[in-house]
């Protein structure tokens, strides 16, 4: 430490002081990352690591909150998908009547009861219409309303539609299918059709017909709503495992950045316990003999 | 020559060498003595042996060089205390930093996105605004809260640093009457060197010490301390700006170095430039959400108000207690029926990645201090290791060592023991001379 051959007796005691001391901050230090697992106590001690290790906290909450919104989107589309699922039976249910009742062989009474069950199947697609995940309107796009669908079949909703974030790019996917996208805009929406049905059968069989062709249209915009739930619902489950293998990925590379290599720390730190001994035992050794040990 | 000149060149031995067993003794005593310089008994030969002076073994090149470097080891150690300090107003990487504290608020706005009717999501929105703005708060008052501390440090230190150079006024009198080379001069030089190493170690300074052995201190070319007089010190702070001036004119002195240098500099830069990038955070934070905020429809449908008022760290506050007030929607109301389209606390949610937003900051604040403080301790660290190196040189030089002081003890009570027997051996002589001889013819 010196260049000066002259060594005080103070000065001797002060380096030894100062090594050992100089031990102890070390294991000090060591310590302090073995027993709360953090390689990272405070950001000076590694300023590079703490921006990783913020950006991966702030990325892991992101992160987590898509999963949130993929699970949610989820649950309110397959919720959406069962109802859709439904009205595309019954319309099939009121095809089958309507083709019942245009054959000629078909007796005026019987068209009544047909019409009749037509009516029947408007109201229950009107229930189907008016389903409501979470308290909320299935079908009503983003506005804020009781129900999608008045008792007269007229739309409420709006045609605003919901969407929920997925990843840090921006991507949205849309996680609800709106009324009009099921059954049809104004007045050629499946209710009007539906009234206008059961009055053919009624009264005006011969416009049966004409109806007819009117309803395979709904009926196709109905089974392209229900194809295009089913194709939101796959894009979400994807999305899905996505998400949980980022979820993963941040985790793990939060843990390389953040935690302790407890191997490596503990393998150090033995290593700094038998430096320090090894300083100890020196200064015991070096600092008791004196002069007045060998004078009588 | 004469017969009595054996007895007084005996005697002067016997004195000599208790005069050297003394100093042996008296640095002995003063081994773990801070800042005492070891004395060596000087002896010439002139009739008998004369103790000519008691030397005070110091090299002042080593002194000058130790009082520099000291002064600058208490300039860099209280900067890297200072930031270690501000560090912790920033606990990064932890759960109760900002950091932890802003990513929870953006979550919230995630949960508020997904189900704009969710009451609870809201309500917690706006709980985790109050506890960011709180936070930032905390965080500027603590940052005040240490300036203030260093403001009444640094009136301690000058209060101290004007009684050392007054000390070392009031020494340059009493060493300039002493008689030179003796002990009590030597530890009045010792009690001098001690003070001038308190005075630099407050505000540095240069140190001159001249031929009739009166130390002067100046401070960028100013006399601090004179052959018999010193000039106070006061610190200043009407300006907005701390500084130390002359008591005697009201002018700022020049203070370079020296833990007061640490002071000023903490309370005049380093603290300001921390809390103004703390600003930049709340600034951010402010402008961001309020803007999101105006974009949007409350679940009223009503187009959104400011969510933060204030300008900075200090003035944030949450201004919104409804949390119906959060304009969640994006879409403007339709027929007087409000949207419960979550897409504008969606891009809330976002506003944590946004270039120039708060999160950026802060990221940016915490790991630059990360740096400064790590580059902080490491300068303190080996000005320390270079000081304590020079200052184990002149203890090594100044310092007592046990085993010489014992061999020279032993020495000097070996030649103490041949004088007194030198002695006895005149004094025998001089018996037979006087009690045997001339008894002829009795």
């Amino acid at each position: 430490m010196t260049n000066i051959g002259r060594i005080s007796s103070s000065s001797q005691g002060l380096q030894n002081m100062d090594s050992v001391a100089n031990m102890q901050k070390r294991m000090a230090q060591l310590q302090e990352q073995v027993s709360s697992g953090k390689a990272i106590q405070r950001a000076s001690d590694n300023p590079g690591g703490t921006q990783s290790v913020l950006t991966l906290r702030a990325e892991t909450a992101r992160t987590s909150q898509y999963t949130k919104n993929i699970d949610n989107g989820l649950l309110r589309l397959n919720a959406a998908r069962t109802q859709v699922d439904s009205i595309n039976d019954q319309l099939m249910k009121v095809r089958e009547l309507v083709i019942q009742g245009q054959s000629s062989a078909t007796p005026a009474n019987v068209r009544s009861a047909l019409a009749a069950q037509v009516d029947v199947l408007r109201s229950s697609l009107l229930v189907a219409a008016n389903g409501d995940y979470a308290g909320r309107p299935l079908f009503a796009g983003s506005a804020s309303v009781a129900s999608a669908y008045d008792a007269s079949g007229n739309y409420l909703g709006d045609a605003s539609p919901m969407t929920t974030r997925v990843d840090d790019s921006g991507s949205t996917v849309r996680i609800d299918v709106n009324g009009p996208e099921i059954f049809g805009t104004g007045s050629s929406n499946a209710f009007a059709l539906l009234t206008t049905i059961s009055s053919s059968l009624r009264n005006t069989p011969a416009d049966l017909a004409a109806n007819l062709d009117s309803l395979d249209s709904v009926i196709s915009t109905a089974r392209g709503a229900q194809a295009t739930v089913l194709s939101r619902v796959n894009q979400l489950n994807e999305l899905h495992e996505v998400t949980a293998d980022r979820e993963l990925g941040l985790a793990g590379a939060l843990n390389a950045v953040e935690n302790t290599d407890l191997g490596k720390a503990v393998m150090e730190l033995t290593v700094q316990q038998t430096g320090y001994q090894a300083a100890l035992y020196a200064t015991a050794k070096v600092m008791q003999p004196s002069l007045m040990d060998f004078l009588r | 020559m004469a017969t009595w000149n054996g007895i007084s060149t005996a005697l002067s031995s016997l004195q000599a060498q208790r005069a050297a067993m003394d100093i042996a003794g008296q640095n002995i005593a003063n081994v773990n003595t801070p800042g005492y310089t070891r004395q060596r008994v000087q002896l010439t030969s002139g009739l008998g042996v004369d103790v000519s002076a008691i030397q005070r073994l110091q090299s002042g090149v080593l002194g000058d060089r130790a009082r520099t470097e000291g002064a600058r080891l208490g300039d860099l150690t209280v900067t890297s205390t200072v930031l270690n300090e501000i560090e912790q107003v920033f606990p990064e990487p932890s759960a109760t930093g900002l950091a932890a504290k802003l990513d929870a608020f953006w979550s919230g706005f995630a949960d508020v996105a997904r189900d704009t009717t969710n009451t609870a999501a809201r309500i917690q929105v706006v709980e985790q605004a109050n506890v960011v703005a709180g936070w930032l708060n905390d965080a500027t008052q603590r940052l005040t809260d240490i300036s203030t501390d260093y403001k009444q440090n640094l009136t301690n230190l000058v209060t101290s640093a004007n009684s050392a150079a007054q000390k070392i006024a009031e020494l340059n009198i009493a060493i300039s009457q002493a008689v030179q080379g003796t002990s009590d001069t030597n530890a009045l030089l010792d009690q001098r060197a001690n003070a001038a190493t308190e005075l630099s170690n407050a505000v540095g300074g240069t140190f001159t010490i001249d031929d009739a052995n009166i130390m002067r201190v100046s401070l960028g070319g100013t006399t601090l301390v004179g052959s018999r007089n010193y000039s106070a010190l006061q610190v200043d702070t009407t300006a907005g700006v701390t500084s130390v001036q002359w008591s005697s004119t009201d002018s700022t002195a020049s203070i370079s170095s020296g833990t007061a240098n640490g002071y000023l500099n903490t309370i005049n830069t380093v603290i300001p430039t921390w809390s103004a990038s703390l600003d930049n955070v709340a600034a951010a934070l402010i402008s961001k959400v309020n803007t999101a905020q105006a974009a949007g429809y409350d679940s009223a449908g009503v187009a959104g108000t400011a969510m933060f008022t204030g300008t900075s760290a200090a003035t944030i506050a949450v201004a919104i207690t409804d949390a119906a007030k959060i304009a969640a929607s994006a879409t403007a109301p339709t027929g007087g029926v409000a949207s419960l389209n979550g897409s504008n606390a969606d891009i809330m949610s976002t506003l944590g990645t946004v270039s120039g937003g708060p999160d950026a900051f802060y990221q940016d604040l915490v790991v630059t201090l990360g740096y400064s403080t790590q580059a902080a301790n490491e300068t303190a660290q080996t000005q320390e290791s270079f000081s304590s190196n020079i200052m184990s040189q002149i203890n090594s030089e100044s310092g007592v060592n046990m085993d010489e002081e014992m061999a020279n003890l032993l020495t000097y009570q070996r030649a103490y023991e041949a004088a007194a027997r030198v002695l006895t051996a005149i004094d025998e002589a001089l018996a037979t001379l006087i009690n045997r001889t001339g008894l002829v013819g009795r």
